[in-house]
């Protein structure tokens, strides 16, 4: 019996090994080597730190900012945590930063806790350009941001239409203390309160980013209040649990859904109609620009010195995708990506 | 009941009753129905009529939202399941939470690959390579605990960190798109005779677990491994093979949960299963089964997993903001535990007086 024991772990260990070895070669198209490094001379190393890696938004950003540094012929370094994780994503800029970039690009999860591990850095002569969140104070070089206000001003409008400024409507959210997420309701309440007094704006449930809890939220929500018209996720997780939970409980006549982002999940979504429409960022621009800014500056600045921190921000544009307009060129241009290359890019300046 | 037993004994090394089991085993086996896990339906059921009635309309006492929380308790009970057996023979896996990903993103690897040959074909080869990537994870768990000789906690942890690197690697990051909604509407969020088929289930697989402790040699044996592993090695119990055979079995039910999960969402959720491990286990321990071994109570196991989602549900359905929700939560854990600690006193010290 102990031989059938032998032959069922080997069986098993190579079923393994074979997987493994699948999936490693599905992978390897999207390596993290940034382009040659071939180049005579000094190369620059640009370091990016994105709060989230296993995320199409941020995937996204890695693809506009590997693309920059190739066009911009410098070595790019890609890190960030791999949970949602302020602590962990501090932990991941200090061990970047100790690597001697000559400049690095943040995609900060939150906007406090960073300033310790920036501010030494931008003294030094390494410029820090952030891409998705401001700092607060604006200890790094400059901030290119989503456009949440006008962002904001046309889920308003989508909101009204969808409920007609009546009912109850409810926010599923990520996690609690991230401000990347909270942007994404805390600005949109009062403007619905003042546009649609006669909407009741439920205060926001937590999902910490699982797509099981977001689902068990969303049915409570449904069971709670039944003139539910609308539910609001504020991210592709969210939005796959909610959908799912409207479709369990068969509510999805009376009961739509709108979220923001645009990850290939929340494509599917809407072209199934499981949700009325979605709020795109430009993940892929914010990426090309925020390196561009921080090579552009070390170059500009050959004698290096203290970088003066500034509180600019550069605002790039978001896009209101729905089941009507989600196959045209414009929209697919704002749809977050899988792996990098192809032709595929999003770019929204080349 | 000896249908159910067959299962168990192909994973049997031994067939012939080797050996005496421990004397103290019997003693052991009545804990299966513990008077824990009855205090912890009593709360259960507290806590479904005090949310009922805090409900506007009585809306939580309804068949719709029975419904719901069948369907958010499905995956947490199948875990919590697996958990028990481990625990049982005194050892622990916090890998099922990757185990749980991982095998959803190769099972949902499968099953995009296969999607044209039929959404039916796709889902079962797509449930087998769920079961089976679980299983592999399982396995290599089994092996670094008993060959390797690295405890259950540290491997386990270290196989978690793995299998989710391997998740991420393989799906460059991103959540699987492309898996056929129809599985969600067929499988997934479906409902039989009114429950959810996820529900069904992992009520099937609780009570054939039940009766592997009940009245199967394997779970016996798993119990006496976690009671005294010293006395069980001395009486000539295959200690390795059993345990390998545990790990593989615990994994191939998180493999189990990840195709729930996956035709629940027709997706992955990568970064959303760092504490489904965890969750489980909790669930096991405050409804009874021992975290240092030989003590087990699957009926706990039910009345723990079903605790935490009628809280989870409730407090939303109640309207209780978010915040207070962690803090409702905390103090519900603490008064569920401490009714059962009154009712038998020292319950845990005897554990540790051995």
């Amino acid at each position: 019996m102990l031989k059938k024991a032998h032959v069922g772990a080997a069986l098993a260990a190579l079923a393994l090994a074979s997987t493994m070895a699948a999936c490693g070669s599905s992978s390897s198209s999207s390596s993290d080597s940034s382009s040659s490094s071939s180049g005579g001379s000094k190369k620059l190393n640009v370091a990016f730190v994105a709060a989230l890696v296993n995320d199409s938004y941020f995937v996204t950003i890695k693809c506009g900012a590997q693309d920059e540094a190739k066009t911009l012929g410098v070595n790019l370094k890609w890190t960030g945590p791999t949970q949602n994780d302020v602590a962990k994503e501090i932990s991941a800029f200090s061990a970047a930063s100790i690597t001697n970039p000559d400049a690095m690009v943040l995609a900060p999860f939150s906007n406090t806790g960073f300033g310790g591990a920036v501010r030494p850095l931008m003294k030094k002569g390494i410029p820090v350009a952030l891409s998705g969140e401001t700092l607060d104070p604006p200890d790094g070089l400059i901030t290119y941001i989503t456009d949440f206000l006008s962002g904001g001003n046309s889920l308003v409008d989508e909101i009204g239409r969808l409920t007609g400024g009546t009912g109850t409507m409810a926010i599923v959210a990520d996690t609690t203390g991230n401000k990347t997420d909270s942007d994404r309701y805390t600005g949109l309440v009062p403007l619905l309160k003042q546009r649609y007094p006669n909407l009741k704006v439920l205060s926001p449930q937590y999902s910490q980013n699982s797509s099981a809890r977001a689902a068990s939220v969303t049915a409570s929500l449904i069971q709670a209040n039944p003139d539910l018209k609308l539910v609001y996720t504020t991210s592709g997780p969210e939005a796959v649990g909610g959908a799912s939970a409207i479709a369990a409980a068969k509510a999805g006549d009376r009961i739509k859904q709108i979220s923001f982002d645009s990850s290939p999940q929340q494509i599917t979504l809407l072209k199934e109609g499981k949700l009325a429409a979605t709020m795109a960022q430009s993940p892929y621009l914010s990426g090309q620009l925020s390196v561009r800014a921080a090579v552009d500056y070390v170059r500009a600045h050959p004698k290096g010195g203290p970088v003066p921190s500034s509180a600019r921000i550069a605002n790039t544009p978001t896009m209101l995708l729905t089941p009507a307009n989600v196959n045209t060129t414009e929209a697919k241009r704002y749809q977050y990506l899988t792996q990098c290359g192809g032709t595929q890019g999003g770019s929204a300046t080349s | 009941m000896s249908s159910a037993d067959s299962t168990t004994a192909a994973e049997q090394p031994t067939t012939s009753s080797s050996g005496s089991a421990p004397p103290a085993l019997p003693a052991r086996l009545r804990a299966l129905g513990s008077t824990t896990a009855l205090w912890i339906f009593v709360v259960d059921i507290l806590l479904v009529l005090l949310f009922g009635a805090l409900s506007e309309n009585g809306s939580f006492l309804t068949a719709s939202s029975f419904r719901v929380l069948g369907l958010d308790a499905a995956e947490a009970l199948i875990l919590a399941v697996g958990i028990s057996l481990l625990l049982g023979a005194g050892e622990i896996d916090l890998s099922l939470g990757a185990g749980l990903l991982l095998s959803s993103v190769f099972g949902g690897k499968v099953i995009i690959a296969l999607a044209g040959s039929g959404t039916a074909v796709a889902a079962i080869i797509g449930l087998f390579a769920c079961l089976g990537t679980g299983a592999a994870i399982g396995l290599v768990n089994g092996l670094v605990v008993t060959k390797l000789r690295v405890t259950s906690l540290i491997a386990t942890l270290a196989t978690m960190g793995i299998a989710t690197g391997i998740a991420n690697i393989a799906t460059s990051g991103t959540d699987l798109s492309d898996i056929p909604a129809s599985l969600q509407d067929d499988f997934g969020i479906r409902n039989l005779i009114g429950i959810p088929l996820p529900a069904f289930i992992a009520l099937a697989l609780w009570l054939v677990t039940w009766i592997l402790f009940r009245s199967t040699r394997f779970g016996l044996r798993l119990l006496a491994l976690g009671s005294n592993r010293g006395a069980a090695e001395r009486s000539g119990l295959k200690v390795d093979a059993h345990l390998i055979a545990a790990f593989m079995l615990v994994g191939a039910m998180a493999g189990l949960a990840g195709f729930i999960d996956l035709t629940r969402f027709a997706t992955t959720n990568l970064a959303g299963h760092q504490n489904d491990g965890l969750a489980a286990i909790t669930a096991a321990v405050i409804g009874g089964t021992s975290l240092y071994g030989g003590r087990v109570s699957l009926g706990g196991v039910l009345a723990g997993t079903l605790l935490a989602v009628i809280l989870q549900d409730g407090l939303v359905v109640i309207g209780l903001s978010a915040f207070y929700q962690l803090i409702a939560v905390g103090v519900v854990l603490i008064a569920a535990v401490n009714l059962d600690q009154r009712r038998t006193p020292g319950g845990l010290r005897l554990r540790l007086r051995r």
